[in-house]
């Protein structure tokens, strides 16, 4: 589960979802929240982390990689 | 429920296909060219895509300073030796290597921090076998966004999360590129009076120790499409079978050996010894491929595990490193020695061999094959950056994207009209492309990949034989007609079905330049078991690859000294 999306933080505003390289992020419409849709097709880019205003991301690398 | 694909057609200048580094200073470099209209087709976020999207720490630069390794000469011969005379410089020097000064004065109009702001001067390193200090580190975390803002700045229409999948032709002109959007399913059809491909690497075809394929060096959405569509379009590809892998942290596929490597890091053994030094005089400071089959043979040979030493750096080294370096090469670097609990000044760090890949990094010689001008052997079709043979690294992408950008533009502005293709051209591709969706039955994406995955592993993977490559292929050409089964429950993954295509293409002009190159080449760029030694009398050169009849594929060979 790479990227992990805190639920209280997230303003929904979106942004991880515009910019995620892979397309694995989606936007729960009914919660207004952002939603990691596809973790195994992470790269561990940060660009979620980085990008997000609320800080409201935590990369968890999986066990395999540690 | 999906939305039903609507259709959507752009009339331009010059299309740009993919808004990474070179895509980006591509369209900055036609818009420099006069009044035309110029579309970028990214598959991302162009402020966040490509290899660079996270941020990258160094770049490969030599600055004329008046040293003599910091010439376009000695940099020419530095690129040589490393591509062992396979690349033709002339080209590189146009496109690349004459312009890095200048690129590096750009990045900096931009506002990129190239200088330490304490001293006014440039942070420059030496690794990978360099004859002077040729990396800059700098301060390039936001580079990628800054790149998209200039491009935006400029006027250039960018269409996001557009997969592209073909080429379009007019006979043997290419007049444009069709694909769909990821998100919302659109069919989107390009024409346009010259293309340029700026697609980057092909990662993902080999498997990683992790078992997660997209965790990997370069950026895992580079699926080779440029080389597929190129070849497809009846373009020469060159040295598919030279394929690179680096050194990574055991786990991580990250970024960063350079940072280490430059900073004065060793690598060591079990028995913690340094091993570089008897493969290579300059130890640590060898060529990347070297460093990889160094390692290679200290693993195989029950020497290992090995490990990055960086514990007698000193705190102003180690803090520049963890701070300035690793963690902007790959912003997740720090955050995963943490979580691995390791601590660099005490600790060893634990090495692999990343996965392989087809990829543009400094001295690798695969891609498609361009000429003085960034001209593919098809016409009004142009490329640059990692795609192609005589670009390299980050600054290669940048570079070549400015200067191929301009001559794509120039010719753009002299032709009066882009053209059609066949319409049972475009309908074809329609079909194609959302058959996936339209299965009631059939095998998941992922499960695919892993296939061909595993193949290239066991076939077209560390040590190659002639029987193993032709087995390889036969199971590749089944995999193919397997395709036909494939599913795809919405348009993200109907994305990843058309990437396997594409990789699937690459893996078997692999495999098919492998099994001609009958000698072991570059390290750990290509090695035959049956065929362990390098023959430069029969194989200095570059085997070509071009589509034959009946979409077989055609190899050549052409010596080096044709080349260059």
């Amino acid at each position: 589960m790479p990227p992990v999306i805190d639920e209280k933080k997230c303003t929904g505003c979106g942004i991880c979802y515009r910019n995620c390289p892979g397309d694995l992020i989606g936007m729960n419409k009914k919660k207004k929240k952002a939603q990691v849709l596809y973790p195994d097709e992470c790269w561990h880019c940060g660009v979620c982390r980085m990008d997000c205003p609320e800080q409201a991301v935590t990369i968890v690398f999986p066990l395999e990689m540690l | 429920m999906l939305t039903k694909p609507k259709r959507e057609t752009i009339l331009t200048d010059l299309l740009i296909i993919g808004g990474g580094a070179a895509g980006c200073m591509a369209a900055i470099g036609a818009k420099e060219q006069g009044d035309l209209d110029v579309t970028v087709l990214e598959k991302a976020e162009i402020s966040r895509s490509g290899d660079i999207g996270a941020g990258n720490d160094h770049l490969l630069a030599h600055l004329n300073s008046g040293e003599p390794w910091d010439t376009d000469e000695a940099m020419s011969d530095y690129y040589s030796k490393l591509s062992q005379g396979l690349v033709d410089v002339r080209i590189a020097r146009r496109l690349h290597l004459s312009r890095i000064k200048d690129i590096v004065d750009k990045l900096e109009s931009y506002g990129i921090e190239m200088r330490d702001p304490a001293t006014g001067q440039y942070i420059r390193t030496q690794s990978f076998g360099q004859p002077g200090p040729y990396f800059i580190n700098f301060k390039g975390k936001n580079i990628k966004p800054v790149l998209a803002n200039e491009v935006k700045k400029r006027g250039v229409k960018v269409l996001n999360r557009i997969n592209v999948s073909r080429l379009l032709m007019n006979g043997k002109k290419a007049v444009g590129a069709a694909g769909f959007n990821v998100r919302n399913g659109n069919f989107c059809t390009v024409r346009a009076k010259t293309t340029l491909l700026a697609t980057g690497d092909a990662v993902r075809l080999w498997p990683n120790a992790s078992g997660l394929p997209f965790n990997t060096w370069q950026s895992p959405f580079n699926n080779g499409a440029g080389h597929a569509m190129a070849f497809r379009a009846g373009a020469s590809l060159a040295n598919m079978e030279l394929t690179v892998n680096t050194l990574v942290p055991k786990g991580f596929s990250a970024a960063g050996l350079n940072a280490f490597m430059g900073m004065g890091a060793t690598l060591v053994n079990s028995l913690g010894e340094r091993y570089m030094q008897r493969v290579h005089p300059m130890a640590e400071g060898a060529p990347r491929y070297l460093l990889t089959l160094g390692t290679y043979r200290e693993l195989k040979e029950g020497r290992g595990p090995c490990y990055v030493d960086s514990r007698h750096l000193s705190k102003e080294t180690m803090d520049y490193l963890v701070t300035r370096l690793l963690p902007v090469d790959k912003d997740t670097f720090m955050i995963f020695c943490n979580q691995k609990g390791l601590n660099l000044e005490k600790d060893l760090l634990e090495i692999d061999i990343s996965e392989t890949q087809i990829a543009g990094i400094t001295g690798s010689v695969s891609g498609i094959v361009i000429d003085e001008t960034g001209k593919t052997t098809v016409d009004r079709l142009y490329a640059a950056g990692a795609c192609t043979v005589p670009s390299y690294a980050l600054s290669g992408a940048l570079a070549t994207g400015y200067t191929v950008g301009q001559e794509a533009a120039q010719v753009a502005l002299n032709i009066s009209e882009a053209g059609g293709s066949p319409r049972e051209e475009i309908e074809k591709e329609f079909r194609a492309i959302y058959a996936p969706l339209k299965r009631k039955q059939g095998i998941p994406y992922p499960r695919l990949e892993n296939k061909l995955r595993q193949v290239m592993a066991d076939y077209v993977g560390d040590i190659k034989t002639e029987k193993g490559l032709k087995t390889g292929l036969e199971k590749l050409r089944a995999l193919e007609a397997g395709m036909d089964e494939v599913k795809a429950e919405n348009y993200h993954e109907l994305m990843r079905v058309a990437e396997m295509k594409d990789l699937l293409l690459v893996g078997k002009l692999v495999a098919t330049a492998a099994a001609e190159r009958k000698e072991s080449r570059m390290g750990s760029a290509h090695v035959r078991g049956d065929y362990p030694a390098t023959d430069d009398d029969h194989f200095h050169g570059s085997m070509i690859l071009k589509k034959g009849r009946g979409n077989t594929i055609r190899v050549t060979f052409e010596p080096a000294d044709k080349i260059s």
